[in-house]
């Protein structure tokens, strides 16, 4: 199986198949002989050469996952073709074009700083949200015209949730 | 003393009923709707809802709270800290349903827990107090509140008269920025203590914050159990304490301790309560800041140092027994050196944004000399509507340094899948060259804030650990992709299932 990775904004490609009770895993053509074995949860112990590690895992969505090897965690993206052909031809990360501000967590919406039409700068103040006694600031990421504003006051927001789009 | 109410939630609640489960004590828990589920209602004997998921309408709704104990029948209410711990209404309401309130009795708090009444009171005892209103701030006072604060001169802190835990806390720097803080610091102590009301104080640069643990008993005698370095702080919310302070000579702590266990004795406490003093880190002159009327969130570090269990000193006090030790006790038993890390679900990487959610996996640390305070558990939900802190890391060795390797130890070993943690960010703290050395102030997060960032790694190259971690990635997608294309017989299958599918065989037969 050939699965194509993103690691720190740079493509990668990994190749992987069983041989003789292990993993041949092949990085940008440098070979690897990992013994796995799968542990309770997203987790699996990995001896290669000498090394053991364990990582564990935790899949986020679109093919996003987060490794945990010992103590740190990398994040990374694991996509097979299709998923790798459909993610390049949306995937625009610039800040050009319309720019969704939403819900970084749960929350309630204690103040919204703007209105529908205003003009912002990079960094300005848009709306504020409280999630455990904390209130926090959201900003705009880019200078330019709210042209969408969900935000109420007082109400209860999702995480993911559209609050602002500035444009 | 039979059965005690413990009027919270989360790794206090679940800390005090561990105590009174070893004290034959059993245990009524509370919870609100956003907590049914959590661990605290499972360590307890019984447990009673006590409202919606807002605090004011549940863990602060006295009403709520005391129908609770009457219901269940117990004698006592442990408040833990934080929500209704430091209220003199609450304390008093107790009383008059019969119940014990385990804590100093309404009148101490009330002389104490209000912070500008403390600062008068320990003017009286002689104690030093650093400059500020010894009023909060009245209604429409706003433009008199300025003038004050030019008065004793910019910078100042602005700081919640009923408040404590660094909520309702603000430093301002500048007069213009006066305005925005008083309201932000307004509208926080409201939310965090029903009590909006904020008073000036002027900011002392380079503080070490430093308090000592009292406990007075009914009888008048008052001890005092070592001090506790909090400097540790981020936006005046302590993340790191350790004892005993790298800067606090047995001289100074004698000194400290004896003003500490006056200002007690001055308000006839009774329990567990804390002095927090500010030290100032050249001249080692301390200043009275506040007492804290009830336990503390780091109190595992002189249980640490001492051997004692706090809690346990807090009932046998409530039920009118005598201090079991005397100060030379004390001394004598001091020992050793202990860190507390608090473990927060947020994201520093992300300016410490709250991180609610639910946990799929959690390892807690183990070996020698670790201790874990936790109030979650796999599964757990971390509600939206609490306080961020999910437990507490706490290691003991013979020495400070060894201490120290030990909680960043414990602190890898620390998994929590699901949510995001402060974890490496604590880890980051106990590595940098300041704290190493021991004699570090308030301000030390904010001097070190970049080098606790996580760093981004250089160059495009994969390093050993980012292989590993493709390689994990790719071992455990391929799995996932074998289990989609393999029939459904193959997946795991539960005991619990197995065992219901089993009985549900019999019973058609």
């Amino acid at each position: 199986m050939k699965y194509h990775a993103i690691v720190r904004g740079q493509e990668h490609t990994v190749e992987i198949a069983p041989q003789e009770g292990k993993y041949r895993v092949v990085i940008d053509g440098k070979e690897l002989l990992v013994d796995a074995v799968h542990l309770k949860g997203f987790a699996v112990s990995l001896l290669s050469s000498a090394r053991s590690v364990r990582c564990d895992i935790e899949p986020g969505k679109d093919g996003q996952l987060s490794v945990l090897v010992g103590e740190t965690v990398h994040p990374l993206e694991l996509l097979d073709e299709r998923r790798l052909r459909l993610r390049k031809a949306s995937g625009k990360f610039s800040m050009e074009g319309p720019q969704r501000v939403d819900a970084p967590m749960p929350g309630k919406i204690v103040r919204v700083l703007v209105k529908a039409g205003d003009e912002v700068a990079e960094g300005q103040g848009l709306v504020v949200v409280e999630a455990m006694k904390m209130e926090n600031e959201l900003k705009s990421p880019k200078a330019g015209k709210v042209t969408e504003l969900h935000a109420v006051e007082g109400a209860a927001v999702e995480s993911g949730a559209k609050l602002v789009v500035v444009a | 003393m039979n059965k005690i109410l413990i009027a919270n939630r989360g790794e206090i609640a679940v800390r005090v009923a561990r105590t009174c489960r070893e004290m034959g004590i059993r245990t009524v828990a509370i919870f609100s709707d956003a907590d049914r589920a959590a661990l605290h209602v499972r360590c307890c004997d019984e447990a009673v809802r006590v409202g919606p998921p807002a605090s004011r309408e549940s863990y602060l709704a006295m009403d709520n709270v005391i129908a609770a104990a009457r219901q269940t029948g117990a004698d006592a209410i442990h408040p833990g800290y934080g929500f209704l711990s430091e209220n003199a209404t609450f304390a008093r309401a107790c009383a008059k349903a019969g119940l014990v309130f385990i804590g100093p009795p309404p009148e101490a708090m009330e002389e104490m827990g209000e912070k500008t009444r403390a600062r008068r009171k320990a003017i009286e005892a002689g104690v030093p107090v650093v400059p500020g209103q010894k009023e909060p701030i009245p209604e429409g006072g706003e433009a008199k509140a300025k003038e004050f604060a030019l008065g004793i001169g910019y910078p100042i802190m602005l700081k919640a008269a009923a408040g404590g835990g660094g909520k309702g806390m603000r430093l301002v720097e500048d007069p213009k920025d006066f305005d925005s803080a008083y309201a932000t610091a307004q509208r926080e102590a409201l939310s965090a203590f029903n009590d909006g009301r904020v008073y000036i104080e002027k900011a002392v640069s380079r503080p070490h914050h430093i308090e000592i643990q009292v406990f007075a008993d009914t009888h008048g005698d008052a001890i005092w159990l070592g001090e506790r370095e909090c400097s540790v702080q981020r936006r005046h919310q302590k993340v790191i304490e350790e004892t005993p302070s790298a800067i606090v000579t047995p001289q100074l702590r004698a000194e400290m301790g004896r003003v500490a266990v006056n200002a007690a004795k001055a308000v006839r406490y009774v329990g567990a309560g804390t002095c927090e003093f500010l030290v100032d880190g050249h001249t080692r002159n301390f200043y009275f800041l506040e007492m804290n009327t009830r336990l503390q969130v780091e109190h595992p570090v002189t249980e640490l140092c001492t051997g004692l269990d706090l809690v346990r000193w807090q009932i046998e006090i409530a039920r009118g027994g005598r201090l079991p030790w005397t100060q030379e006790d004390v001394l004598k038993n001091l020992r050793g050196h202990a860190v507390e890390a608090r473990i927060y679900a947020e994201d520093p990487a992300r300016n410490f944004l709250p991180s609610p959610g639910t946990i799929l996996e959690l390892r807690l640390a183990d070996g020698p000399g670790v201790r874990n305070d936790c109030g979650v558990e796999s599964g757990s939900e971390v509600p939206r509507y609490y306080d961020p802190m999910i437990g507490k890391l706490a290691c003991f060795a013979q020495t400070r340094e060894e201490a120290i390797a030990r909680l960043h130890r414990a602190l890898g070993e620390t998994v929590v899948k699901g949510i995001t943690t402060n974890t490496s960010y604590l880890r980051g703290i106990l590595e940098l060259e300041e704290f190493r050395k021991g004699d570090y102030d308030t301000g030390l997060l904010a001097r070190g804030a970049d080098r606790l960032l996580p760093k981004a790694q250089e160059g495009a190259a994969l390093t050993e650990d980012e292989e590993l971690a493709l390689a994990a990635a790719a071992i455990w997608q391929l799995e996932q992709d074998q289990k989609l294309a393999a029939p459904p017989v193959a997946q795991e299958q539960s005991a619990w299932a197995r065992a219901g599918r089993l009985s549900a065989l019999r019973r058609s037969r």
